[in-house]
């Protein structure tokens, strides 16, 4: 149907220039020729004709580059070629423009209540992917507004949720299969949350959570305790409990520390925590704090200790989660300070709260479109020790793409089109 | 009842109506004594059906089938114008164990029996007699993660077989809010480490000897994730609570597993009738399980009904009410057949077991009738 003008048309660009360059094998060449002259709808035997084909008014790298009238190839899920001022040719899928599939790292599709592990507040042991619903129909929601790379975390009512996961939003059913080879992602959380069912044991009958932490303040005493408890567990096996590994895997710098932190207070919990780790001699964290919706107000105390974030959702009165106040403008902030910067739409559908959407509205706060595009798409790719596959459109990545139907971020844009791993998850013809 | 009331206070009025009822029309023999029953339809229970076969019974036991199986001298026949089946097993009930199925203290307890929730003589499971079901899984309420051994009773006598299935929930339905696990990773990692050194129970579970009643869950991906830790750990048995069974019956085929499906109401939509279609498509032994107390007795049959409706054979939903369900539950050597040798657990029907219409005339345990369906007078249920 669609498949014999590509075929055709793919059989003429890739194998043309093939043997004008190296016209060594002559019998087979000629036979290919001919079938080309002819204008036979064969197959050759020459390279295989590319699984999709993708012609853009123009494709946003994602390394400053802009490329005008592109053709992109995509073969075995990868970019096989990207080269700019080409005419589109017959049957190909037609865009305005390209940018790479965005990443949001606090995606929250977990699947609530039974994402967490309540038993003890302390869960680094615990993978979240043993409770992650694939078949959630969140998945495609967030695929149509161009996400393609997301990180899914335990639900933060531990202080130390356990290891989170990182997965396509399309691909395979079964999770060992979705998982990405990400860096290894440990997530936590500061502020109310984690003590937000706990309740003191006195007054009423005693039950499950009757526990700390009841406060910030015990928050904080589990996060140090765990941390001080597993580097004891060296030397006092007594001190050990499950996942004290885990924590000095993250105090080596083997894992990535992901902590909820929403005001400003929590935030300097969390650079705290690091720096009395640091100080101790116990190791450096590889601190991220998500939801930093306060960070505009302290910014120096994340740049001494090269701390990155990830920003939570933009909100038309500023107010946000655990009662901080998140300025339109602090992504720019952050962004001049030197310290990388996430989006993060927290897993909302297509819409004005999407994740291009916060783009859009971050740049309302003054970033420039490099600096939007790279917060949704190659700076969450590095944080999550993937920029050689992700986060942008060059040969060889993964063919993740978000089709737009004008300038992405734009108010008057959308995402019309998604590709992740060559598949056409959202077709825009 | 009113009026069974009033005359229980007139002794005169009370012996009268004792005159005038008699013994029944066809006599229950005692223990020990034969009998010999001719019905025009006879469900054997591996899906054929003999015309006028007759059933032979001796000492709880059936001693002969088939159309022309001869009578011995002094062996009363009775003629019964209907269908006669095995009793029909349900795979999943609490029925005379409510509130003493699940011990919530801990979250995993292998050792457990379910056996000794079972108070044969309530009124719960006297109810299932009156549907026609004679056996009957006892297992755990969903809310633990491994809730104990579940037991195969015999209604309204004995447990027959003890260790039937260790009962396994590795979705959310094994999951509090009040102790350990209160997530699904949590209880993943819990059972990940019960079998990966397996002892007692769970090694019995690993190298086959004890299959496992595995409640699935409720959403796709948590039933597909039973499925896969059947398949790691090597288990056999069945498949539970899922009413997702129609898109993984190539997998469930695949890792070996039986399924008992859920009860059927018209509010759960067509998934668990089309599912048990695919099922049998896919080669996959299934029974029903009804969940009573909480279900009435009737949706056994009701939900095997439906799944005729949606396309299910007669005969393979007659087989899962009896023979198929007996086999999963590692009792077909005992029940679930009319076959020489197992235990005369009869159904006397009004018509076909599997017409929603056809009702229960009367019931036969260990060769003992043990209920019998009144005939339409005043006194009766209004």
């Amino acid at each position: 149907m669609i498949l014999t003008p590509m075929l055709q048309a793919a059989c003429l660009t890739l194998c043309l220039p093939t043997f004008q360059q190296a016209p060594a094998d002559g019998a087979e060449v000629k036979a290919e020729r001919a079938s080309a002259a002819a204008e036979v709808t064969v197959q050759p035997a020459a390279p295989a004709a590319a699984d999709l084909r993708i012609h853009a008014g123009r494709v946003y790298t994602g390394t400053g580059e802009i490329l005008k009238n592109a053709l992109i190839e995509v073969r075995d899920g990868k970019i096989s070629s990207l080269r700019p001022g080409r005419s589109a040719p017959e049957g190909v899928l037609q865009v305005k423009a390209v940018t790479a599939g965005m990443i949001d790292l606090s995606a929250r599709l977990n699947t609530g209540f039974s994402s967490v592990e309540q038993v003890t507040e302390v869960q680094p042991h615990l993978d979240v992917a043993g409770s992650v619903n694939l078949y959630d129909k969140r998945f495609a929601r967030l695929a149509r507004t161009g996400v393609t790379t997301i990180l899914i975390n335990p639900l933060d009512r531990n202080v130390i949720g356990g290891r989170g996961v990182a997965v396509k939003t399309h691909g395979p059913m079964e999770i060992e299969a979705r998982r990405l080879s990400s860096r290894a992602i440990l997530r936590g959380a500061i502020g109310t949350e984690p003590s937000s069912a706990n309740h003191p044991a006195f007054g009423r009958p005693t039950d499950f959570f009757s526990r700390r932490p009841t406060t910030r303040m015990g928050v904080e005493w589990e996060w140090r305790k765990a941390f001080f408890d597993a580097v004891a567990a060296t030397r006092l096996p007594e001190k050990d409990f499950p996942g004290s590994a885990e924590l000095r895997a993250a105090l080596a710098g083997e894992r990535t520390l992901m902590i909820q932190a929403w005001t400003t207070q929590d935030i300097r919990t969390a650079v705290y925590l690091d720096e009395e780790m640091q100080r101790e001699g116990f190791g450096d964290l590889d601190l991220v704090i998500d939801a930093a919706a306060e960070a505009w107000k302290e910014p120096a105390i994340l740049v001494r200790n090269g701390t990155s974030v990830v920003l939570p959702p933009h909100s038309p009165g500023g107010r946000v989660g655990d009662g901080a106040f998140f300025s339109w403008n602090t992504a720019k902030l952050l962004v001049d300070e030197g310290l990388t910067v996430c989006l993060s739409a927290h897993g909302a559908g297509p819409g004005p709260s999407s994740l291009g959407s916060q783009a859009g509205f971050a740049m309302r706060g003054g970033l420039t479109f490099d600096q939007a595009l790279a917060s949704v798409t190659s700076a969450p790719a590095a944080l999550l020790g993937m920029a050689d596959r992700l986060g942008a459109v060059a040969e060889g990545m993964d063919a993740d793409l978000a089709l737009w139907s004008g300038r992405p971020f734009a108010s008057t844009s959308r995402v019309v089109g998604v590709v992740i791993d060559g598949a056409v998850v959202v077709d825009p013809r | 009842m009113q009026t069974h009331r009033k005359m229980n206070t007139n002794a005169f009025l009370l012996a009268a109506l004792a005159l005038v009822a008699g013994p029944p029309a066809n006599a229950s023999p005692g223990e020990g004594d034969a009998l010999a029953i001719r019905a025009e339809k006879l469900h054997v229970g591996d899906g054929t059906i003999i015309e006028n076969g007759i059933v032979v019974f001796e000492n709880g036991k059936i001693t002969e089938v088939g159309k022309g199986a001869p009578v011995p001298k002094g062996v009363v026949l009775i003629e019964h114008a209907g269908h006669l089946s095995a009793g029909l097993i349900a795979l999943r009930e609490q029925a005379g164990a409510v509130g003493e199925s699940n011990d919530g203290t801990r979250a995993v307890m292998p050792e457990a029996q379910l056996g000794y929730a079972y108070n044969p003589r309530h009124s719960q499971v006297q109810e299932l007699l009156r549907e026609g079901i004679t056996s009957f899984v006892i297992a755990p309420r969903p809310g633990s993660l491994v809730g104990g051994r579940c037991s195969v009773v015999k209604v309204g006598t004995e447990v027959i077989r003890a260790n039937a299935f260790l009962s396994i929930c590795t979705g959310s339905n094994g999951l509090t809010s009040n102790r350990f696990p209160t997530s699904l990773q949590g209880s993943q990692a819990e059972l990940e480490r019960r079998f990966a050194w397996p002892k007692g129970e769970f090694l019995a579970a690993v190298k086959g000897d004890l299959a496992v009643m595995l409640d699935g869950g409720v959403t796709r991906a948590e039933t597909q994730h039973a499925i896969a830790f059947a398949r790691r750990h090597g288990l056999k048995g069945m498949l539970v609570g899922s009413t997702r069974l129609g898109e993984l019956a190539p997998k469930i085929r695949a890792a070996g597993l039986g399924v008992a499906i859920s009860n059927f109401s018209p509010n759960t939509g067509r998934r668990v009738v089309e599912g048990a279609v695919a099922l049998s498509k896919a080669d996959v032994p299934f029974g029903f399980a009804l969940g009573a107390p909480y279900n009435h007795p009737a949706n056994l049959r009701l939900t095997a009904a439906a799944c005729i409706r949606a396309g299910l054979k007669p005969g393979v939903a007659m087989k899962a009410l009896t023979s198929t369900a007996a086999t999963l539950a590692g009792v077909g050597d005992q029940v679930g057949s009319v076959q020489v040798g197992l235990a005369a657990d009869l159904v006397l029907w009004s018509g076909d077991p599997t017409d929603p219409g056809s009702q229960v005339m009367a019931v036969y345990v260990d060769g003992d009738e043990v209920f019998q369906a009144e005939d339409d007078d005043e006194n009766g249920d209004d």
